[in-house]
């Protein structure tokens, strides 16, 4: 006995110019209890089906479906043209009573201006007739389920006052409202930072055990999928290219798509190998950012994004950085380029340090930069933006320079035909192309790769990912590679840094760090990493850990981590952990101090205290 | 250019419209046979006829003539306070967002304080110092009008300045009049031009206003507001003689806002990708 | 919150203490003595120069008056004998006040139904009839609309007084005229931010919670969509004050507007100046209460600055 039954959902746009079909012959069934996961790239249709389930779809899609039954309710929506009046009628009672929906991010989901108590207890009011107390009892119950404990007093919150994973649990606790039977989680982690991630699946799997619901789980995270879901649909281009149990798509799959977005996949959890010579390039030491603080007008004291921070660079290696959003790595990335002035500290490239004043910039550092689409000017022609950097530090004849972009476009991919277009003519990957070719024009030595795949699909991301490294073994050039996913740092990076609320807590050797973790932090790090393993990613035990409390980490006196860390001792609270260092290794942490492990010799081997 | 303005009914009716009143405020006053200002004793409040589309006033002036005359001044003054304040805010703007920090505080203080001021007020003291002439018009017209646009223009720059092909552009060796020239503004022409639309009927509406009130451009000389002021008093006598005026100012305030408004849909949907 | 308020407070007594200067010193430069006409001996024009304080520096005066403004006195007339420029404020300004109010709330509650109306509507006709009302409705300066209407509904159809101010139907037409602009504006801000809040996400989620469309409409939506037009009464009321000075002549209403474009025509610079001064601090004071009533209803705001 099936819950949702669909046979032949299409779905077509018409928008001013095009009608495009966005979902195509989608038949599929959902069993009670059961987590289906449906996983496919951006544009392949699998938010729109969904959306197209509930009837949620704006007046310029036309929805054409052979049969939706939830139980044996039907809720096919009216072909276009036929009154939607009595579909409507029907599905106020459908949805937020029977079927929930969970959206993409959290917090534009919720009314920023209504108290998040009150966007709970109106969906229970609006299904069920119980007073306001009732109902207010039930909502501090519901968010004590989705994991916000002292319910009560963060009722009378604002969104804005919460942070994105709260915000999440929040829109957990409005779908789970009235006990639905069918949960649609659109993307619901996409937007959380991977530690929380991991808590929110964990989160999902215990709804599920506890209340029986039926959960339709969207994502283009294969490990996401890989880790929580029973059963996958993989849509392509509006089609369901494969349907089956989880261990049959990950470790069988039958369609060709489903093949090659698996060894993409696969491709990504590579380890990189070490490369980079002895010579330090750049070296970063003791160097902290303060900003005014940004709680609106009047706020007089400032915060820390980076707070005394020491790496350096070799020659010719990749170092990466990763870290949580907000944790300050692009800043940290500014202040390398010479955009931004340290607070204190230096930054020293070849031994000279940074200058700073604007148009006086060190040259030789490029940036590559996160959002393909914000770092071309929209007004510029590729040609003119790739020549413009010769045109005003070189004395190039116009010649040189027509075949010096020709062959720079060469290189990084593209046509060099295709120069005269404007950036809104290519496609995300493409652009970061162009951008990767601006950065390359004046033959930089170091490169600044600021979250350089996270706005792109899986396959181009390790498409990007390749020329990369190409271009490092074919022109020498020194990387900074910065990201908030672990699996494209290690994939790419021989020696990595892990950075939490401004302060770098390990760096290290990729593999080391990888396989055997030294601070708390990271191990959390990594054990929230999600593989396309259903069965790893199974085994993978969370760790132990607390609510997230970012606004802490950056105001504690003593260790950021303290307030998350389930090692936590009580100089922790107190001190800041100082740098302690072993052969190639360094971890910010006391249990590696030699308070806490006692004098050592000097062959002494440190391992993992956790 | 058929489908373009098929795409786009506002813009295409809203030149189409303001194109025929610059085109009529021009030729009529320079080639009907009558002037503006001449009287004629023995046709006094003639009705409209061949000869005088529009009638006669009080005084037997044609009024056809006096209101495209009027226009004339109208247009010149939305178009002038148009670009006086135009180069003012943007040049104002720009040295705010630019500059960023103390300066920018202390620009924008001293423009909420003019902002605070309601114009007309003062307008009206300046034009009755000045004396009433199209070029105390402007100044009272500009003295204010531009802190709108420096508000905009700050904003755009203050975004775009953060937006990181900014920053690629500094590291790239791009000095500080290129930056602002050659990347910012040209991202900040739609604002910038939707904006700019906005002050031509406001001004247009001044100067119709001043004149009405009887502190802006004098009788004899022809002004609409002037024009519908004088025919206030024939209103139960010969009420077409105020309604002409009015049509011809609505007319023309209504085609400069229709191709504002359809400026910014065009300029809309351009910075969505699709022209 | 209090450091928002405080500076709202001093930009706005900056700018009312700009008006004040420049108007007083606009006024003394003004061309002619304000006592000349034809007739007047010379002795009794230094007579009347020496009663008002006129033969003492500029510089001087100018204190004087700031000094006399802190008491609340504006001064005498200079061509109404006897009349103090605050005995007229006095009388003129509750006519003045009433109609403003009454024009706002008709601007407020016509334009925020026509600007939902238009927002949600799906009929072509309906959408298009609003849109040209809007247009027609700031295309229209306010003293052309004043005079058609009491063409139509005074001269032609005598259905409402256009004259005097004997009773609530001779409100009807100067309030109508004047709500016209500010009713269009926000008709416009009302249906350009609802179409934008409609598409946000957290309508999406109302939607997918089962709430009525009406009721998300009502209570979600529109609370959003009220912000900015909150602060868009501050420039609606100047808007009201200086439209006034064209309405009131037009219907003979005893009010502000009136004695200000009287006193134009008279050159009566004292009160010229005193209407001024109050006006510009009614205008900015309105701005300044509806400023700080918008920031704090903006949880957004008023959480994060306290």
């Amino acid at each position: 006995m099936s819950l949702l039954h669909i046979r032949d959902l299409n779905v077509q746009f018409h928008d001013k110019e095009k009608g495009q079909e966005a979902v195509r012959h989608l038949s599929f069934d959902a069993a009670p209890g059961e987590i289906v996961g449906i996983v496919g790239e951006s544009g392949s249709g699998k938010s729109t089906a969904m959306q197209a389930v509930l009837g949620l779809l704006p007046d310029c899609a036309e929805t054409v479906c052979g049969e939706i039954l939830l139980g044996d309710a039907d809720i096919t929506p009216p072909l276009p043209g036929e009154s939607r009046k009595e579909y409507e009628r029907k599905m106020d009672c459908i949805r937020g009573n029977k079927i929930a929906m969970v959206f993409q991010n959290p917090q534009t989901s919720l009314n920023p201006t209504v108290k998040i108590g009150r966007q709970i207890v109106e969906t229970i009011r609006a299904h069920s007739h119980c007073s306001r107390t009732a109902a207010r009892r039930r909502a501090a119950e519901l968010l004590d389920m989705a994991g916000i404990h002292d319910g009560e007093s963060q009722m009378d919150k604002y969104p804005f006052e919460l942070s994105g994973g709260m915000c999440q649990r929040v829109g957990i606790a409005i779908a789970l409202s009235c006990g639905p039977e069918l949960l649609i989680a659109d993307e619901p982690t996409t937007a959380l930072d991977a530690t929380v991630e991991k808590q929110m699946l964990e989160l999902f799997r215990r709804i599920v055990q506890e209340t029986g619901t039926a959960v339709l789980f969207v994502s283009h995270n294969l490990g996401v999928i890989a880790s929580l879901c029973d059963r996958v649909l993989v849509m392509h281009d509006g089609t369901l290219a494969e349907e089956g149990l989880v261990e049959d798509i990950f470790y069988n799959p039958q369609h060709a798509y489903t093949k090659t977005l698996l060894a993409r996949a696969k491709e990504l959890q590579k380890l990189s190998a070490c490369r980079g010579d002895q010579k330090k390039l750049l070296e970063v030491s003791h160097v902290s950012r303060c900003f005014a603080g940004t709680g609106g007008p009047g706020r007089r004291d400032m915060t820390e994004a980076v707070r005394d921070v020491t790496f350096h660079i070799r020659r010719g290696e990749t170092f990466g950085l990763v870290g949580e959003s907000g944790c300050g790595k692009s800043t940290l990335a500014r202040m390398v380029t010479g955009i931004l002035a340290p607070t204190r500290g230096t930054v020293l490239y070849e031994g000279a340090a940074q200058p700073v004043r604007p148009g006086k910039q060190n040259r030789r550092v490029q940036m590559v930069f996160q959002n393909p689409y914000a770092s071309l000017n929209p007004r510029m022609t590729v040609r003119d933006m790739l020549e413009e950097p010769l045109l005003l530090n070189t004395d190039m004849t116009e010649q040189e320079r027509r075949e010096k972009v020709d062959s720079m476009l060469t290189l990084v991919g593209l046509d060099p035909e295709e120069a005269q277009r404007y950036p809104r003519a290519f496609s995300g990957g493409e652009r970061q192309r162009i951008g990767i070719a601006r950065a390359l024009m004046l033959e930089p030595g170091l490169l600044v790769c600021d979250e350089p795949v996270s706005a792109l699909d899986m396959p181009i991301q390790e498409q990007i990912l390749e020329l990369l490294e190409e271009l490092q073994d074919s022109r020498g050039i020194t990387c900074l590679f910065i990201s908030h996913d672990l699996n494209v740092v290690k994939r790419i990076s021989s020696r990595i840094g892990v950075m939490y609320a401004g302060s770098i807590v390990e760096t290290g050797h990729t593999k080391d760090v990888y396989n055997d973790p030294w601070h708390p932090y990271t191990k959390a790090l990594l054990s929230s990493v999600l593989v396309p393993d259903p069965v790893k990613a199974r085994r993978k035990k969370g760790m132990p850990h607390r609510e997230e409390q970012k606004a802490e980490a950056f105001d504690a006196g003593g260790c950021p981590f303290a307030h998350r860390c389930g090692y936590a001792l009580e100089c922790c609270y107190t001190d800041r952990p100082k740098n302690c260092r072993f052969d190639g290794r360094e971890v910010a942490c006391f249990l590696y101090s030699e308070e806490y492990t006692g004098k050592r010799s000097r062959g002494y081997r440190m391992t993992s205290q956790i | 250019m058929k489908t373009y303005f098929r795409k786009n009914p506002m813009l295409a009716s809203g030149i189409v419209l303001l194109a025929v009143m610059v085109l009529l405020s021009v030729l009529i006053p320079a080639l009907s046979p009558y002037a503006a200002t001449a009287q004629n004793a023995e046709l006094r409040n003639a009705p409209s006829s061949f000869s005088h589309l529009f009638g006669t006033d009080k005084f037997g002036r044609d009024i056809f003539v006096r209101v495209f005359a009027g226009t004339r001044i109208s247009i010149a003054v939305g178009i002038g306070s148009a670009l006086i304040c135009g180069v003012a805010g943007i040049l104002y703007g720009c040295a705010a967002g630019y500059a960023g920090g103390k300066a920018d505080m202390l620009l924008m203080r001293a423009a909420d304080v003019i902002d605070a001021i309601p114009s007309l007020l003062y307008v009206i003291l300046i034009m009755l110092v000045m004396g009433a002439s199209i070029g105390s018009i402007l100044l009272g017209i500009c003295i204010g009008g531009w802190v709108g646009l420096a508000r905009v223009v700050r904003g755009e720059i203050i975004r775009l300045k953060a937006e990181d092909f900014c920053t690629a552009a500094r590291l790239l060796g791009v000095g500080n009049g290129r930056i602002l020239f050659i990347h910012l503004l040209p991202n900040a022409a739609g604002p910038i031009i939707v904006n700019l639309t906005l002050l031509i009927p406001k001004a247009m509406f001044t100067e119709a206003f001043l004149s009405f009130v009887g502190v802006g451009i004098m009788a004899p000389a022809a002004s609409l507001g002037t024009l519908i002021q004088e025919a206030r008093s024939q209103i139960q006598v010969a009420p077409s003689q105020m309604l002409y005026p009015i049509l011809v100012l609505c007319i023309l305030i209504l085609s400069v806002n229709l191709t504002g408004a359809g400026l910014e849909k065009t300029i809309g949907r351009a910075e969505e990708g699709r022209w | 919150m209090g450091r928002y308020i405080l500076k709202r407070v001093l930009v706005g007594f900056l700018a009312l203490f700009v008006l004040v200067t420049a108007s007083f010193f606009l006024t003394r430069i003004m061309p002619g003595s304000p006592f000349q006409s034809g007739t007047v001996s010379e002795q009794v024009l230094s007579a009347l120069e020496e009663e008002y304080g006129l033969d003492r520096p500029p510089a001087g005066q100018y204190v004087v008056y700031l000094g006399n403004l802190l008491h609340g006195d504006f001064g005498m007339s200079y061509k109404k004998p006897g009349v103090s420029v605050a005995a007229v404020i006095g009388r003129a300004w509750p006519v003045t006040a009433a109609l403003g109010f009454l024009a706002i709330l008709l601007a407020a509650v016509f334009g925020t139904a026509a600007g939902i109306w238009q927002a949600t509507t799906e009929k072509k006709a309906v959408k298009g009839g609003i849109f040209l009302g809007t247009m027609l409705g700031t295309g229209i300066p306010n003293f052309a609309i004043a005079l058609l209407l009491a063409l139509l509904f005074g001269v032609k159809l005598k259905l409402l007084p256009i004259a005097g101010l004997s009773g609530v139907a001779n409100y009807v037409l100067p309030a109508v005229s004047l709500a016209l602009y500010p009713a269009s504006v926000i008709t416009r801000m009302i249906h350009n931010t609802f179409r934008d809040e409609m598409g946000r996400d957290y309508v999406a989620l109302a939607r997918a919670k089962g709430l009525r469309w009406r009721r998300i409409l009502l209570t979600h939506v529109l609370k959003n969509a009220w912000l900015p037009v909150l602060n868009y009464i501050g420039p609606a009321a100047a808007f009201l004050l200086t439209g006034s000075f064209v309405v009131e002549s037009i219907f003979t209403i005893p009010g502000l507007g009136r004695e200000f474009v009287t006193s134009i025509a008279n050159r009566d610079y004292t009160l010229i100046l005193g209407l001024t001064t109050f006006m510009g601090a009614v205008v900015i004071g309105i701005n300044i209460i509806t400023d700080v009533l918008g920031a704090w209803l903006d949880p957004r705001i008023r959480r994060t600055c306290s």
